[in-house]
């Protein structure tokens, strides 16, 4: 049977469509690298305790205290958990000690985060938690552990942080400073 | 009739520009997608201080307006302005840096971003904190390099 029309077997040439493609993406470039900037900012609340909000309230939560003591390398988490057994008084707590050695590259931030995310299981009301750094460690190593410390944004862990500051900084128990 | 067959088919061998722009323009996509994932509005936080550094951070939240506190090896600046010595508060046991706490307590405390080099000690942080908290400081917010960052 006759066609009406040819048919066209010609390929249509693409090498236009990618041309005005390239044409944008040369000047997107430009405009995206003058406009952009190489640090990308992010914030870290910290929350300020002032005089008689130190201590938390003593309601009915399981874990009373929880303290993130960083010496050097070393950490030390201290929870306060309080006594469940029949004897026990509403002001019964037991204080427990957990030190974490370091690693050869610095603190174990990863068994950190696995202590502090069986105390989250242990409690998941409680948000709050001391973090104590002593005087001699960098910045950097602070915002690592605060990091730790408030987990990742899948797994959130203890999200109001306190940085120890003025007379509620001494050193650690047990660390014989 | 070796030499000849090479011939010929060196002969026909179309050139097809428009195909090798297709690898071009995949990798300028990928450029782009990387440029935008890593597009930041934020200012240079101090752009005449190359030797400052902050740390690095996975918290994702966005830094609010509020006054400046910056904490580097050459002094103690509250927005932009040097305030006092880092080596002396470095040094000295005052639990209170006078000169930032009398600042922030004219400014009426309010909100505070805090932005440490990441090699200051501690010790020199608490006492900005302290300082900070004794003057009235309602909301405290530490300023960090976000792992997105170039």
């Amino acid at each position: 049977m006759k066609r009406l029309l040819p048919l066209r077997t010609q390929e249509a040439d693409v090498r236009p469509v990618f041309m005005s493609i390239m044409a944008l993406m040369f000047m997107l470039l430009p405009c995206l690298l003058l406009t952009t900037s190489l640090q990308k900012l992010a914030a870290v609340d910290i929350q300020l305790e002032y005089e008689g909000a130190a201590t938390p309230p003593r309601d009915g939560s399981t874990i009373q205290e929880l303290q993130v003591h960083v010496r050097g390398a070393n950490i030390l988490l201290r929870a306060a958990i309080r006594r469940t057994d029949l004897g026990a008084g509403p002001e019964d707590i037991t204080w427990n000690e957990t030190s974490i050695p370091p690693l050869e590259t610095g603190p174990d931030l990863a068994t950190l985060r696995d202590h502090l995310s069986a105390f989250h299981h242990l409690d998941p009301q409680r948000q709050r938690v001391t973090v104590l750094p002593g005087d001699d460690v960098p910045t950097s190593r602070v915002m690592a552990v605060l990091d730790a410390v408030r987990g990742s944004t899948r797994t959130p862990l203890f999200t109001q942080v306190t940085l120890a500051s003025g007379s509620d900084a001494g050193p650690a128990p047990g660390t014989g400073e | 009739m070796f030499q000849r067959t090479l011939f010929t088919q060196r002969k026909y061998r179309r050139e097809t520009p428009g195909m090798a722009m297709a690898p071009m323009v995949d990798v300028l996509t990928i450029l782009l997608v990387f440029l935008l994932k890593s597009f930041s509005m934020d200012p240079p936080v101090r752009p005449n201080d190359n030797t400052f550094t902050l740390a690095r951070s996975t918290s994702s939240a966005q830094v609010q307006a509020a006054t400046d506190v910056d904490i580097t090896p050459a002094g103690i600046y509250v927005n932009g302005w040097r305030v006092a010595s880092t080596s002396y508060y470095s040094t000295h046991d005052d639990a209170l840096i006078q000169e930032l706490y009398e600042r922030l307590q004219q400014a009426g405390g309010g909100d505070v971003n805090l932005r440490v080099d990441a090699s200051i000690p501690y010790g020199l942080v608490r006492k900005a904190i302290f300082s900070l908290r004794t003057a009235g400081v309602e909301r405290l917010s530490m300023v960090a390099q976000a792992r997105e960052s170039l």
